[in-house]
């Protein structure tokens, strides 16, 4: 669906992205994790076409994407901030607008979206809330039907029953005109179910690509007295460290084989399974 | 996709609510004209004292040129497209506006003489009463001049705020040289005596067409912000 | 609803082999769409399509194609041998090497089954 080839984006001395090589296969719902300033929003903007790439290449079913309306038509980036229209703004025209620009748009999902929100065509953007703001970009981003439709943050601001409509729908919209989502969200134990494949980035970089099951399986907090943990962990992929008196917790990366598995019962260690989300702060440098 | 979607758009949309706009601002003018009437003597023409707050007026509208961009971009079309086809909105937004002018200039021709005022012009116009040609192609020049010159200072600001200073200085002389031409700024060094309908015309075009090549150099590969603020 | 610990996929398959186990789908019966998991667990479309593979693969469903997905016959008694063999290794050795730490003789051990079981169903 969506390549990159070398990417580079620099804001005067700071890197953004750094060299990123991604190929992300159509038909997908994508998460993409990163801390603040990881350089997510930067990536799905040059992805989108909204920025140009300093250097190294963006395509689309191999085609450039920046200024190029055959990929740019096939492509909805809803941003957290902004884009869809000034403060007195109806919803309404903004929706029109959007149906007078893009083919694939939908304006009876737009409207039945709107309804499940609580929002209405007659309200302006200007008088909605952070979280209905969001809903908003949320319609538009769903009611787009943009073969590769990316949200950054897309819930923010919205409260949990607004977040559960936007799973039911998102869920059900993929399935019954299937296409290829990026998700960006800080929101990692809630949101990582609904994607099929992680992007860690961080610092510019791709750290990881992984299917979010695979995920939960790659991490293993080994517990016990101190020095047999640490005897235990030598030679293993040691993402983080915790003691509390003499007893310790590390957290290792990557299936411990079968015989670490016996060892470490014979020695009474305790072998336990590591959340994404920890996993995810153990992997871009802890706390 | 039909072709051109962005100027069908602003043309179905934007358009109508300028012109809307316009003749609301005129009803207005009729408004107060009459009721002026009751305490003073009319002599003056309304319609073209209006004609002095217009050129802000399109300047304001041009000014929200890269907002549009931005949401246009959003809904999945280019910088390229956006460039081409906004100009050609703009100027044909222009003409109408510039019929409606000239129709509110015919209007209040035929109610003044009923009424017996006399109806003088702002010094510095380039037509007089009755030459409606004239009348149509100075307000054809001062709005497409100066929703040009809107959206080009708009689009620089909105690339970055250096750029929209630096901007400055060709809209400035893009204002004041046309506007020596089309009469709705006259300065003391740019009373060109240009008077004649292809003058003023051939003024208009390079005046227009700078201005859309200097906001095409603002805008053509212009990222879209992050806004950090709210 | 899931723990956030172990394969999703995985959690959802025992869930379907539980109610395979506790006869909640006969054989034959038609198990729910993975599109339908999907939605009502709020979770990727592939991610229950991967359970419902692993059940495939384990004799536990059969697919009919443009159908949806069966229990297999006999799946309920080949997932009460399966759990039978593994009751011995997996649930009582533990507890009685536990008892045997703790001190607690077995004869107690079997005196507290019959007190557990006599009155209920009269076995």
């Amino acid at each position: 669906m969506i390549t990159t080839t070398d990417l580079c984006v620099r804001y005067g001395e700071t890197t953004a992205l750094d060299a990123l090589d991604l190929d992300l296969p159509a038909g997908r719902i994508y998460g993409l994790l990163g801390r603040n300033g990881a350089g997510k929003t930067t990536l799905l903007s040059t992805l989108a076409g909204f920025r140009k790439p300093g250097s190294g290449r963006v395509l689309l079913d191999g085609e450039p994407v920046f200024e190029n309306p055959r990929a740019t038509s096939r492509i909805c980036l809803i941003r957290e901030e902004g884009g869809l229209g000034d403060g007195i703004d109806r919803l309404g025209d903004i929706l029109d607008m959007a149906r007078a620009l893009r083919k694939t748009h939908d304006q009876g999902y737009a409207a039945a979206l709107l309804d499940r929100f609580g929002l209405s065509r007659r309200q302006t953007l200007g008088s909605l809330s952070r979280g209905q703001r969001s809903a908003f970009g949320i319609v538009v981003g769903l009611a787009s039907r943009a073969p590769l439709t990316m949200f950054d943050e897309a819930h923010l601001g919205m409260d949990a029953p607004g977040r559960r409509i936007f799973a039911d729908e998102l869920l059900a919209d993929y399935v019954a005109h299937p296409r290829t989502f990026v998700l960006s969200t800080h929101l990692i134990e809630e949101q990582s179910p609904l994607f099929e494949q992680v992007l860690i980035l961080h610092r510019g970089r791709l750290l990881l690509r992984e299917d979010v099951d695979d995920l939960r399986t790659r991490g293993v907090a080994v517990t016990g007295p101190a020095t047999l943990v640490d005897d235990f962990v030598t030679g293993l992929t040691v993402l983080g460290e915790r003691s509390l008196g003499p007893t310790k917790e590390v957290t290792v990366y990557g299936a411990l084989a079968e015989q670490d598995r016996q060892a470490a019962r014979l020695h009474g260690l305790q072998l336990g399974p590591v959340a994404v989300q920890d996993l995810f702060i153990h992997l871009t440098g802890g706390v | 996709m039909n072709r051109w979607p962005i100027l069908r758009y602003l043309l179905s949309s934007h358009t109508v609510v300028l012109v809307g706009f316009l003749l609301g601002v005129y009803l207005l003018v009729a408004v107060i004209v009459a009721v002026a009437a009751m305490f003073t003597e009319v002599t003056v023409s309304g319609v073209d004292i209006a004609g002095q707050v217009l050129p802000w007026l399109a300047a304001g509208y041009g000014y929200s040129a890269a907002a549009l961009l931005s949401t246009v971009l959003t809904h999945g079309r280019t910088r390229r497209e956006f460039l081409a086809q906004h100009p050609v909105f703009l100027l044909v937004t222009a003409g109408l506006l510039a019929v409606v002018a000239t129709g509110a200039y015919a209007v209040e021709a035929v109610v003044y003489r009923a009424a017996g005022w006399t109806r003088t012009f702002q010094d510095q116009r380039v037509f007089e009463a009755g030459d409606y040609p004239l009348i149509l192609l100075a307000y054809v020049s001062m709005l497409a001049v100066w929703m040009m010159t809107g959206a080009l200072l708009g689009g620089a600001f909105y690339r970055d705020e250096g750029g929209g200073l630096l901007a400055l200085l060709p809209a400035a002389v893009l204002l004041s040289v046309s506007g020596g031409a089309n009469g709705f700024l006259s300065l003391p060094f740019t009373r060109w005596g240009l008077t004649s309908a292809p003058e003023v015309a051939v003024v208009t075009v390079v005046a227009v067409a700078a201005g859309w090549a200097l906001l095409w150099a603002a805008l053509r590969d212009v990222p879209l912000r992050t806004r950090v603020a709210s | 609803m899931f723990d956030d610990r172990s394969p999703i996929y995985r959690q959802i398959a025992d869930q379907i082999k539980d109610d395979v186990l506790r006869g909640v789908l006969a054989d034959d019966q038609q198990v729910m769409s993975t599109t339908q998991y999907a939605a009502y667990y709020r979770i990727n479309p592939a991610t229950a399509a991967k359970a419902f593979q692993q059940l495939v693969d384990e004799g536990v469903i059969y697919k009919r194609r443009g159908v949806g997905m069966f229990v297999s016959a006999g799946a309920q008694r080949r997932l009460r041998d399966r759990r039978r063999e593994r009751f011995f290794g997996e649930v009582l050795e533990p507890m009685i090497a536990e008892a045997g730490t703790l001190g607690i003789p077995v004869a107690d051990i079997v005196a507290r089954i019959h007190q557990l079981t006599s009155p209920g169903d009269g076995r």
